[in-house]
């Protein structure tokens, strides 16, 4: 009985330290303080890069939500779909960005291999055997050389989602451009119906349409086309719209913590989930294909 | 103008907590069975069910953010037109009726995860990690029903002839409807698959993965009228 009192007593102390907590406390003040000087003060600061130096300054134009709006969803005015496209130079320098960091990792981690693996090495190792055993599961023991096309889309999605986090003004993240989802789902669906035919030979590929029935065939082409848009669709609404919600919720309310909260949601978790939910997508497809 | 706005905000707020109500309520009978069955897990249980209702009352809190942007935003614009009131209208009825599924879902997960909760003690925050990934596959309706909202607000074209009017309206009524089935069978799927974590928790990884793959199945319609809802909006 003695020792149960004293666990509680253990627990309450516990409760009470983490309410004193002085990170919580600051975070609370700061709070207060940003919601009172957010009615008087209307200028808003940015940070960022201006001709190769960090700089502060202070916006003064006031943009209304709508333009705001406006410049995040500008590259789907959908009425020059068959024209020709300008090339969003935002989207491509991003994504050069993501594309040189992760040769740089691979190379400073190839550098380093050992037998006996050091922090980096093992949790690249740690990636690598989970995905591994997935694709083991799911394609079968002798078809695990398809690991690495896995892991590539979901390490190069995860960190086109993650970097739109980073605050730099006109850094997007690459996933809320329409044409980088809908590229990686065409990519896929060309991998699955590659292997499908490399796999099966052409005339049961080509015979795979017409079952079970003859009259199914424009049924199932629409379906495999229905496979594209559905995958790319996913990603590119899920991360559009973390990044609209954020927007048009730190212009209604002007401080500083719930924008930070949200951006960890749609940033990090909502980011993690969807590249995942992408790959799982991709590997199933390819399985359904191939058996 | 002032009609639509007030219909609009009243239809988000409205429709949109009939079922944040029903989906906490399940929630809690069931948190308060799995009390009943294992009454020493209360704190944990009692933790758990107040997260999820938190996650489940999220779909809601959009449709309420969405009714304070028509009421105060000040997106009401006498030279607007008749697209403008379509608009307006339309993004509440989009909120509206497209919160309806995924508090329905994010509810029933959040009851399975409690009853399972109640049978495995021990694995409290394997469930909760798991009820709470369930839960954002199923909200994943309501944020496309918002997106839809927000750019029917901020960004829908103004201005053009009296037979756009409708087709906003309608991609309002396409991304609502069209949400409201998808993110019930993924709530069906997250609890069912919390369910099962309950009772074989050796097998976690195996049910987790398969939920993603069956909720992202079942969620394809979902983005389909999303598509439809963009085409409504930006091409006709």
């Amino acid at each position: 009985m003695e020792i149960l009192n004293s666990k509680e007593m253990c627990m309450k102390g516990n409760i009470e330290a983490r309410k004193k907590n002085p990170i919580i406390r600051l975070l609370i003040i700061f709070a207060v303080i940003e919601i009172v000087l957010s009615f008087w003060i209307n200028y808003k600061l940015e940070f960022g890069f201006e001709q190769g130096k960090f700089v502060v300054r202070n916006v003064k134009k006031d943009i209304s939500l709508s333009e705001k709006v406006n410049e995040q969803f500008q590259q789907y005015k959908m009425i020059n779909l068959f024209g020709k496209l300008p090339i969003n130079w935002s989207v491509v320098r991003v994504i050069l960005v993501i594309d040189i960091l992760l040769i740089l990792v691979a190379f400073l981690t190839r550098k380093s291999l050992r037998e006996i693996p050091s922090k980096l090495q093992s949790f690249f190792e740690l990636i690598y055997s989970f995905f591994r055993e997935i694709v083991e599961d799911s394609l079968g023991k002798e078809k695990s050389y398809f690991t690495p096309y896995i892991i590539t889309i979901f390490i190069f999605i995860l960190s086109c989602n993650i970097i739109g986090m980073v605050p730099i003004p006109g850094n997007l993240s690459p996933t809320q451009n329409l044409n980088v989802p809908l590229g990686m789902g065409i990519a896929v669906i060309f991998v699955v119906h590659f292997s499908a035919i490399k796999e099966k030979g052409l005339l049961n590929y080509v015979k795979g349409y017409a079952e079970p029935l003859f009259f199914l065939l424009p049924l199932n082409i629409v379906g495999e086309l229905a496979k594209a848009i559905s995958i790319s669709f996913r990603l590119f609404g899920n991360i559009l719209g973390g990044a609209i919600i954020i927007l048009v919720i730190s212009n209604l309310i002007r401080y500083v913590i719930l924008p930070v909260g949200l951006n960890m949601f749609f940033g990090l978790f909502i980011g993690i989930v969807q590249a995942f939910v992408f790959t799982m997508l991709a590997l199933s497809y390819t399985a359904v294909a191939i058996k | 103008m002032y009609i639509a706005t007030y219909l609009g905000a009243a239809f988000a707020v409205g429709i949109s907590s009939i079922s944040a109500g029903m989906g906490e309520g399940y929630t809690a009978g069931y948190a308060i069975r799995g009390i009943m069955r294992q009454p020493k897990v209360s704190d944990s249980m009692l933790r758990n069910m107040l997260v999820s209702q938190a996650v489940t009352e999220s779909a809601a809190i959009f449709g309420l953010v969405i009714a304070l942007l028509l009421l105060f935003g000040g997106s009401i614009d006498i030279n607007g037109g008749w697209q403008l009131v379509a608009a307006l209208f339309g993004s509440g009825l989009s909120i509206g009726i497209g919160s309806l599924g995924p508090c329905l879902g994010s509810g029933y997960i959040g009851g399975m995860a409690c009853q399972s909760l109640a049978r495995q003690p021990r694995k409290s925050g394997s469930l909760t990690a798991n009820m709470l990934i369930g839960q954002a596959l199923a909200q994943t309706s309501a944020i496309f029903a918002l997106l839809i909202a927000l750019l029917l607000i901020l960004s829908a074209p103004r201005g053009g002839d009296i037979g756009k009017t409708l087709a906003l309206v309608g991609a309002g009524l396409c991304i609502g409807f069209g949400t409201l089935g998808p993110a019930i069978g993924v709530g069906y799927v997250g609890g069912k698959a919390v369910d099962s974590i309950g009772r074989f928790p050796d097998q976690t990884s195996l049910l987790v993965r398969n939920m993603f793959i069956g909720s992202a199945v079942s969620q394809s319609t979902a983005i389909y009228s999303m598509v439809v809802a963009f085409l409504l909006m930006f091409v006709v």
